[in-house]
């Protein structure tokens, strides 16, 4: 099992009051699946993949990733598994604006360590292959289309090879075709390499391309369809 | 690691390229905050160096060594206070100078002792009538016709003063009796005595007249005994300017050249020459100048200390210059001369070339020259007041410290003058007390010596001329009045060497050393329980060695505040940028950067644009006292000069300051970068998820 979480609830302060983001979610992502979390806007989306991206800790419930629980993590130890285990896609693509597409891709490899010069280059060369950007190597973010960020920010994602890939509304800043053409190439990848995918998104053009789709609403699952 | 570091920079680099407000913010108060430090305290390096070359090569040597049992600290250049302080004695010099020499790293010892002395200046009819007794001791019937002439003018001019001060006097009986006084001596019945009792006449004029033109302020005078010769040999700034030292054996004065131009010299002369020095030299104008306006308000008033000098033939030659110069109506020298020393920016040159081309030749512009003997006035240990008349062999001044009032304060007196003034004698001296006294018993005392007989019993009789030298070899008979001197001239060089000393100047071979050798000098006294301090030039020189260091602590403390607000404005910089780079570092977190790196990430941002800006401030600095060095920075005041070693400054850099500073500001800079990195390394990953786009 890749992802667990059990009976998880998230709750924020909100001023004086507490707001309720999560109410009890159990659920099971398999290895390999590529998976939408679906829904409006404040039904928890985000709430649920930064709980399983290690970017929070549930309020009560436990989560696990690859068999690890890890609400009881140290940052240093939470940190260390989003580098190693997952790969992490924005809405905004994120991409440092200082550096160069190579060296966005790069970024991960650097921060995890152990690989040559040429080992990376290698790597980073592959996917960017992968990912239908190999002429733009050196070219700055600013320089570059919405979409063709977006697929730099997927290579980025995937060069450290994690388990899951987490993508947080990746179309949203897209127009439909692009963001189409994203989701095909995450999912070309998903059933290439078997990496789990999960991503959210509350656009239904988006939302029929994903194998499994677990609908939130006020924070509690309301569907969980395989297709 | 590298790998890292690689990124690291990589990023810092195009951060601070891509914040560029941020970058010039920080860069340029770091940049100028380096350029202060290194260029301030290069110039401030460079000023203690010039000064302790002034201090050193002055008067006080390396160290200094005292009794310990003085009461008041060494201060050559002054405490602050025209006092008198009590820096004990140093009974046996050649014993110490011995001790002190067994020091490998001394170079010489020089005996010293300084002391206030008093020169009275007269007043103006004192000169006057002091001139007239030799010319009537002369016997010049045509010379005593034209100075009875110039002394009516002058009493014509005392009378018109003190009808004037009788309007306004609270005490008008004694100023009509001294008008009673000033029309006797203008009558001609009074002149007529001259021939039968001539002594009368000038005892009159002298006691009853001479007193209404008021005293002038009397001279005081630093002096500092020592051993001529070596003292020109150690110290090597110390110049001869007029005449010659102090020859071996014999006593004497040496004046300061600088005291002699601005004190001795002629008051309406000094106010030309200081005026001349503001409006020419200083490009100052008179009407601005609150201190020049003083002195061109003044110099009309003071017309008199031209005009007594000038009698008979010069006085009618002189009106008639003047009155073609000013193209006057008068013919009177006294409105003429009122008239030309009224100066103004627009007539000033012509009026100061004039005066020293006509006028200055004509009047005493000295009151003694070199080769004089003055009259040397100190109150001994025991508190007499003691008069011992010195020969001016010379003039001398410090070598580049020529403006210097610091440096020109001191005059020069062989120690053996030097301890008679202070109440010791020699043995040699004794014995010619004897003599003297004998002598002096049988003569009548003169009420201008009496004060000194009653109180200073074994004092020289004040001679009543300046140029006592000169009237000392005429014939007995010839002299109207005339004391001889008492001290003998010659003394054998030894006694230079040997007996009373107040302190002593060390000269080292390596003043690298001087700590470590004014230690080793302190424990060697010591343990020759001998009961001396031994202290360094800048302790020695008083209130002014400290100054550089209270200047240095100023800067640093100015400096200091300053860095701590740019500090803090850098700081807040830094903060804002964070805040804009929020979703930046929360993408970094989120793929997986430590906190660690984000911290790294802000110092190594830190550390390239200040050790950047800083260096190319201390670059900078260099570059500016490099180009001062060599165009020299212009002293702006007398007392600045003495500081600077000379009219100008030559600054020079110190690598270590301009390797050290930089560093130094960037570690700065780096700790107030502390809070806001740390604040940056607490961003959440998730907040790569904020959408602000």
């Amino acid at each position: 099992m890749s992802v667990v979480l059990k009976g998880v609830f998230k709750d924020y302060p909100l001023g004086a009051s507490i707001v309720r983001a999560l109410h009890g979610i159990d659920l099971e992502i398999e290895k390999g699946e590529f998976t939408t979390i679906a829904g409006p806007s404040g039904c928890g989306k985000s709430t649920l993949l930064n709980l399983i991206g290690c970017m929070d800790v549930a309020t009560t419930g436990t989560v696990s990733i690859e068999g690890k629980i890890t609400n009881s993590l140290t940052d240093k130890e939470q940190t260390n598994l989003r580098l190693n285990t997952l790969g992490f896609i924005f809405q905004s693509f994120n991409l440092v604006p200082v550096l160069s597409v190579y060296q966005n891709v790069e970024l991960p490899l650097l921060l995890k360590g152990g690989m040559t010069a040429g080992e990376r280059s290698k790597r980073i060369s592959e996917l960017l292959d992968q990912v239908g950007l190999a002429n733009k190597a050196n070219n700055r973010s600013h320089e570059l289309s919405g979409g063709q960020r977006q697929r730099v920010a997927i290579a980025r994602a995937l060069v450290t090879e994690p388990k899951i890939v987490l993508a947080d509304e990746p179309t949203a800043n897209l127009d439909s075709e692009t963001g189409q053409n994203i989701i095909e190439l995450m999912r070309t990848l998903n059933s290439k390499q078997k990496t789990t995918f999960i991503f959210s998104s509350h656009d239904p053009k988006v939302i029929e391309h994903a194998r499994r789709i677990v609908r939130l609403q006020d924070g509690r699952v309301i569907e969980d369809v395989r297709k | 690691m590298f790998e890292e570091l690689k990124v690291l920079l990589l990023v810092a680099i195009r951060n601070l390229a891509l914040h560029k407000v941020k970058t010039l913010v920080v860069g340029g108060i770091l940049l100028v905050g380096s350029f202060l430090v290194v260029f301030g305290l290069s110039l401030l390096g460079s000023v203690e160096s010039t000064m302790s070359q002034s201090i050193i090569g002055s008067v006080a040597g390396h160290l200094q060594v005292y009794s310990s049992d003085a009461r008041d600290d060494l201060a050559l250049f002054g405490s602050g206070f025209f006092g008198r302080d009590d820096l004990g004695e140093i009974n046996k010099f050649e014993d110490v100078k011995a001790e002190i020499l067994k020091n490998e790293n001394v170079s010489d010892v020089v005996p010293l002792g300084f002391e206030n002395a008093l020169l009275g200046r007269g007043n103006l009819l004192d000169d006057l009538f002091e001139r007239f007794r030799a010319t009537v001791k002369a016997r010049s019937e045509k010379d005593i016709a034209s100075m009875i002439e110039t002394i009516k003018v002058n009493l014509r001019t005392v009378r018109s003063d003190l009808e004037n001060e009788l309007k306004i006097s609270s005490i008008p009986d004694d100023i009509k009796k001294q008008i009673v006084d000033v029309e006797q001596a203008l009558s001609d019945d009074f002149w007529l005595k001259l021939k039968q009792d001539p002594e009368s006449v000038l005892i009159f004029l002298e006691s009853k007249i001479a007193p209404l033109s008021g005293e002038k302020e009397p001279l005081y005078l630093r002096y500092m005994g020592t051993n001529p010769a070596q003292f020109a040999e150690v110290f090597k700034k110390f110049k001869i300017v007029d005449g010659e030292n102090i020859p071996a054996g014999e006593r004497g004065i040496l004046l300061s050249q600088r005291i002699y131009e601005t004190q001795v010299k002629n008051i309406v002369a000094r106010g030309f020459d200081n005026l001349r020095k503001g409006v020419i030299e200083q490009r100052k104008k008179i009407a601005e100048d609150i201190s020049l306006k003083t002195i061109a308000s003044d110099l009309p008033k003071q017309y008199l200390e031209v005009v007594v000098y000038l009698s008979g033939e010069k006085r009618s030659e002189i009106a008639a210059q003047l009155k073609g110069f000013l193209k006057a109506d008068e013919n009177e020298l006294e409105p003429l001369m009122k008239k030309f020393l009224t100066v103004d920016d627009s007539n000033f040159e012509e009026r100061f070339s004039y005066f020293y081309k006509t006028i200055a030749p004509s009047i005493r512009l000295y009151p003694f020259k070199v080769g004089d003997t003055i009259n040397l006035r100190s109150y001994t240990r025991s508190g007499f007041l003691k008069t011992v008349p010195l020969k001016i062999h010379g003039l001398y001044q410090f070598s580049g410290l020529e403006s210097s009032d610091l440096a020109g304060a001191f005059n020069f007196v062989d120690m053996v003058s030097y301890r008679e003034l202070y109440g010791r004698m020699s043995s040699e001296g004794q014995k010619e007390l004897e003599e003297l006294r004998k002598e002096v018993s049988v003569k009548p005392i003169e009420s201008g010596s009496l004060e000194d007989s009653l109180f200073g019993g074994d004092v020289t009789l004040e001679t009543r001329s300046d140029d006592n030298a000169k009237t000392a070899g005429l014939p007995r008979e010839n002299a109207v009045l005339e004391f001889k001197r008492a001290a003998t001239e010659k003394y054998d060089t030894a006694e230079l060497n040997s007996g009373l000393v107040i302190n002593a100047a060390i000269l080292l071979k390596n003043p690298r050393r001087l700590n470590s050798t004014r230690i080793e000098l302190e424990k060697q006294l010591a343990d020759a329980n001998m009961k001396l301090k031994v202290v360094d030039w800048k302790q020695a020189s008083g209130t002014l060695g400290q100054l550089v260091s209270v200047i240095r602590a100023v800067l640093l403390i100015a400096v200091g505040i300053i860095l701590i607000v740019a500090m803090a404005i850098i700081n807040n910089a830094i903060m804002m940028t964070t805040l804009e780079r929020t979703r930046e570092i929360g993408t970094l977190r989120a793929i997986g950067a430590q906190r660690s790196f984000v911290l790294k990430m802000f110092f190594v941002e830190t550390l390239t644009i200040g050790l950047l800006a800083t260096f190319l401030g201390a670059v900078l600095a260099v570059i500016f006292v490099s180009i001062l060095g060599t165009r020299g920075i212009a002293s702006p005041s007398d007392f600045v000069s003495f500081l600077f070693g000379g009219p100008r400054l030559y600054p020079t850099f110190s690598t270590t300051i301009a390797v050290v500073a930089p560093i130094v500001v960037a570690a700065l800079a780096l700790v107030f970068t502390l809070y806001p990195a740390f604040m940056a390394s607490r961003i959440s990953p998730a907040a790569a998820m904020q959408d602000r786009e």
